[in-house]
């Protein structure tokens, strides 16, 4: 092609205008020029506006001002130690403090510092640098509660008991401080844009932090003030409770009404149920002793969001966004081909169109889900959906598969776990019957999700039988990618492990990490899976000490592959905190679950059962801290969960710890007979029966019923606790020796030479236990904990250091 | 690009890294961030910009790249420049399959261009999977002018400091020669 050597000329130069090109491939050159230059000159800007530094203050660069009140300025400032962004709020520059109020402002804001919890807004330090006090933050991107109401109205109910749940949280952490917050209204809520996060801030209207501060106080937030707030009495962690309450009025109503017309305002929000409207009212209570504290609100939110038919409509809602996202999809995925060929994008699109036709005609027959009420509508709707797919796509094997299985997924979260096997096996059989090729991409994802369905319902030989066949395809003539083999390990390493072998799933473990290494993928997410699991395996083999060393690298990938302030973040911390347990630390294990259990909450739902085992930790540590109500109360609210599908396996657990934990309502036989089911369910191989056999051992010692006792750990005695199973060795001698001594006649020989394989067990496997049935820690202290517990708290620090923020409007 | 960087090329950084200098990686981020970044804003597909931070995923990408460095030999800034693109290509379209698959959809496959609907909104869908698809086809160092004429906005002179001419004239020269075979393949 001759090539116009002036015109070329001109485009080097950036002057060549696409219209007068003199080929059509040289207009095509000079339209991409001008599209890519645009697109720089555009980020040139932006990042031209962003490096633009205002005035330095102490380390801080400060680059722009975002707010000002009576308090002083909020700015965007850069912190090159954390190397992001913070908010630098500073004190009015007149308003020169003295120097004990300032000493004060800087103690009280490193008080704060040490407060570290989800719905905190996180302060990173405070300072006085020229004559300015000032307090460094995260930077939120979001509008405060307040505005947000002003635009959008009052919050729904849901949103009401999540902020709820979210605050009181957040007051909990602060009043465990020993820090009354002080100035609770919507103006210090933030709401973050992009997970919908509450955050509270603005600790510096405290009338503890300055002498201003109490003036703009009075002036400002009258209306969220507790009425001992008004005479000169000295503020307590209760007047934060009734600023709640008000805030809850104003969130549900718009309206700024505190005390007893605070309450009234609330009954005209029909929607709301009882409960949260008294629970309102009592944060509104004259009396300050009257208040329920942040703790007791944090349960009652808790169980107020899993209320049963609060539960069922969210599920509801939650299958329901699948189904009709699934049609979105599919057009999308319509447009995302446009790249082959023309004849692709027609099929594509016609795939889409019949995705979707056949999803609207499904929603109309005869309209299951009109009234949204039940979750058995959208049962019928799905069952029915399953039905009409082999009329609908007969000529379409691929999308039907495809269809069975987001129906799959949906009926999972109905807890439907029986249809959705069914139609993740059928899902195998179309694409097996159509000739897709075992090692098509499609149809290994669908045999991921149908190992996961085995694995759920604890049918481990079905699980493993599965992955053997795929593990096969890693061997075959033309190998899979590498990642995709990694992951069929990884789901072989699970389906061996938990169905009762971790001596086997630890070593494909570590041929697994070799194996990504080998390949370059050491950094990849699948292979951070591998990480888990080995520590996961290693954990139940009683290896402690290795154990947490592979979760502080599962840590270490997480920050390394997950963005900055996506929930999976913090998924990590649960295994750091059950490593913390194992130390003895109970009050790090804590507040480390406290994140963990958010974060699951926030990426799979509250009751879902991704989400169970962080719970149960949660309510196990709370027991073992000394809380035994928190512990109940959480275990009752897991006990409310549907008994079946994938919940069975966890319900005998949760049930059995309620009863260690004081339940009396439980009782022993019926947990017995539970035990019976479970054998006949999974086998004597089963790792979770010997865990539920010690708990029952443990419960009927407690309760005095010794030879129940006996007869559970002499089932353990034979093929129930294998060496396998080391890490339950330690808790079998203490129940035994606890057996003895609980005896009228004590072998006191016998109950010495059982502590003794007790210390010896724990030294070994280098961890502390805590004995349900004397409610105290075993063993002796771990040597080097001092720097395990260290190391963990370092990792979780730099978790929480990731929370990325961006724009604030305070005050 | 700052001047202090400048006094150590790329390759020694990249020798500096290979052999554990932590100090070099720093540099090297310090160096090429900026430049990816803002490269990389531009490119997510609207939809996908509220899910993944363009800027982390530049970054983590740039630091996988400098813990894999072993696999790279660079012949000069330039080729590196062209390889981190690729690299970032490929972290996109994967970031893309994952949102799309937590969306709960099914695997996507995803081909040339799709991932940068802003460009294509302004030259044409058709045109970007031809210019991506010319741009394999097109000999290393033909390729590398393009994308650092074209896509990262360098001068003649820039392009002959990354991709070591001797003047900023022969990278002029390298670029037409590079434009003329790509108007070839178009």
């Amino acid at each position: 092609m001759a090539v116009d050597e002036a015109w070329l000329e001109a485009l080097l130069d950036g002057e060549a205008p696409s219209s007068a090109a003199p080929t059509a491939a040289m207009g095509k050159l000079a339209r991409l020029q001008q599209a890519f230059a645009e697109l720089q000159w555009a980020e040139l800007d932006a990042t031209a506006a962003d490096a633009v530094s205002l005035f330095g203050w102490g380390h801080l660069e400060v680059r722009e001002r975002i707010g000002h009140g009576g308090f002083g300025e909020v700015y965007r400032a850069f912190d090159p130690m954390l190397q992001r962004e913070v908010a630098l709020k500073l004190r009015r520059a007149g308003n020169q403090i003295a120097p004990a109020a300032g000493r004060a402002f800087i103690e009280e804001a490193r008080r704060l510092a040490q407060v570290r919890h989800p719905h905190v807004l996180a302060v990173h330090g405070a300072a006085v640098h020229a004559g300015r006090a000032g307090i460094w933050t995260d930077l939120i991107a979001g509008e405060t509660l307040a505005a947000r109401i002003a635009r959008d109205g009052p919050l729904s109910a849901e949103a009401l008991l999540q902020m709820l749940l979210a605050l009181s949280g957040a007051l909990a952490a602060v009043h465990a401080k020993a820090i009354v917050h002080g100035d609770l209204t919507p103006n210090n809520v933030m709401c973050e844009l992009a997970s919908e996060r509450y955050v509270l801030m603005d600790f510096g209207g405290g009338a503890s932090l300055d002498e201003h501060g109490t003036a703009r106080l009075l002036a400002g937030s009258l209306h969220f003030m507790a009425p001992e707030h008004l005479g000169s009495q000295r503020l307590g962690t209760a007047a934060d409770m009734y600023a709640l309450g008000a805030t809850l009025v104003y969130a549900a109503t718009r309206r700024k009404a505190a005390g007893d017309s605070g309450t009234q305002a609330l009954s005209q929000r029909t929607d709301l149920s009882r409960e949260f409207r008294q629970l309102v009212s009592r944060l509104l209570a004259q009396d300050p002793d009257a208040r329920p504290n942040a703790t007791e609100v944090r349960e009652c939110s808790r169980d107020l969001l899993s209320a049963p038919d609060r539960r069922k409509r969210l599920r509801l809602r939650q299958a329901l966004f699948l189904a009709l996202t699934l049609a979105v999809i599919a057009s999308v995925t319509g447009l995302l081909f446009t790249l082959h060929t023309r004849a692709q994008v027609e099929v594509e699109r016609n795939r889409a169109v019949a995705t979707r036709d056949f999803l609207l005609k499904m929603m109309q027959v005869p309209n299951p889900t009109q009234s949204m009420q039940s979750t058995q509508r959208l049962d019928v709707f799905f069952k029915r959906a399953v039905e009409a797919l082999p009329a609908a796509f007969a000529d379409d094997p691929q999308t039907e598969a495809m269809l069975l299985n987001q129906f799959a997924r949906s009926l999972q979260i109905l807890d439907q776990e029986d249809a959705a096997l069914v139609a993740l096996v059928r899902a195998d059989q179309i694409l097996s019957a159509a000739g897709v090729p075992i090692t098509d991409p499609d149809r290994i994802d669908a045999r991921d999700y149908l190992g996961t369905s085995y694995r759920l319902r604890r049918n481990f030989p079905a699980a493993i039988a599965l992955d053997n066949e795929q593990a096969a395809l890693c061997l075959g003539a033309t190998p899979l990618p590498l990642r995709t083999c990694i992951n069929i390990v990884n789901d072989q390493i699970q389906s061996i492990g938990y169905g009762g072998d971790p001596a086997r799933a630890l070593k494909l473990a570590e041929t697994n990490l070799q194996r990504a290494h080998e390949g370059g993928l050491d950094a990849d997410d699948r292979t951070t899976y591998t990480h888990f699991l080995q520590g996961i395996m290693q954990r139940d083999l009683g290896q402690s000490a290795v154990a947490l060393e592979s979760f502080l690298t599962l840590s270490e990938l997480t920050l390394r592959s997950v963005p900055a302030e996506h929930p999976a973040l913090f998924v990590g911390l649960a295994w750091l905190a059950w490593s913390a347990d194992d130390l003895g630390d109970v009050e790090l294990a804590m507040a480390l679950n406290e994140y963990a259990a958010a974060a699951y909450a926030k990426l799979f739902g509250v009751d879902a059962h991704h989400s169970m085992p962080t719970r149960v930790q949660q309510a196990t540590l709370a027991f073992q801290a000394g809380d035994s109500a928190r512990a109940r109360a959480i275990f009752r609210g897991l006990m409310k969960l549907p008994n079946r599908g994938v919940f069975a396996s966890m319900h005998e657990h949760v049930a059995v710890q309620a009863a260690l934990a004081g339940d009396q309502d439980i009782s022993t036989e019926d947990l017995i007979a539970a035990e019976h089911s479970r054998l006949a369910a999974v086998g004597e191989d089963d790792r979770s029966l010997a865990r539920l056999r010690l708990d029952l051992a443990a419960l009927a010692i407690k309760r005095g019923q010794l030879a129940e006792s006996a007869q559970m750990l002499q089932r353990l005695q034979g093929r129930g606790l294998r060496d396998d199973f080391q890490a339950l060795q330690p808790m079998y001698w203490q129940l035994m020796r606890d057996l003895t001594l609980a005896a009228p006649e004590p072998d006191l020989t016998l109950a010495a030479d059982a502590s003794e394989r007790v210390l010896a067990g724990l030294r070994q496997q280098q961890r502390r236990m805590f004995d349900p049935v004397t409610e105290q820690w075993v063993g002796d202290p771990v040597p080097g904990a001092a720097a395990s517990l260290a190391r963990i708290r370092a990792a979780a620090e730099k978790v929480y250091a990731r929370r990325r923020t961006i724009t604030q409007n305070h005050p | 690009m700052d001047e202090t960087y400048k006094l150590e090329s790329t390759a020694t950084l990249l020798l500096r890294v290979r052999s554990g200098d932590e100090s070099a990686k720093d540099r090297l981020c310090a160096l090429y961030l900026p430049i990816l970044r803002r490269w990389a804003a531009g490119r997510m597909p609207q939809q996908y910009r509220d899910l993944v931070d363009t800027a982390d995923l530049t970054q983590i990408t740039l630091i996988r790249v400098l813990d894999q460095v072993d696999n790279f030999q660079p012949r000069h800034e330039g080729a590196f420049l062209a390889y981190l693109r690729s690299a970032l290509v490929n972290a996109i379209r994967d970031e893309i399959r994952r949102s799309a698959r937590r969306g709960g959809g099914k695997t996507i496959d995803l081909d040339d261009a799709e991932w940068r609907p802003l460009v294509a909104d302004a030259v044409g869908q058709e045109t970007l999977v031809e210019y991506e698809q010319a741009l394999t086809r097109l000999s290393a160092d033909d390729r590398e002018a393009v994308l650092l004429r074209f896509e990262f906005g360098l001068s003649f002179k820039e392009i002959a400091e990354a991709t070591e001419r001797p003047t900023a004239d022969a990278a002029r020269m390298a670029v037409k020669r590079a434009l003329t075979a790509l108007s070839e393949l178009l």
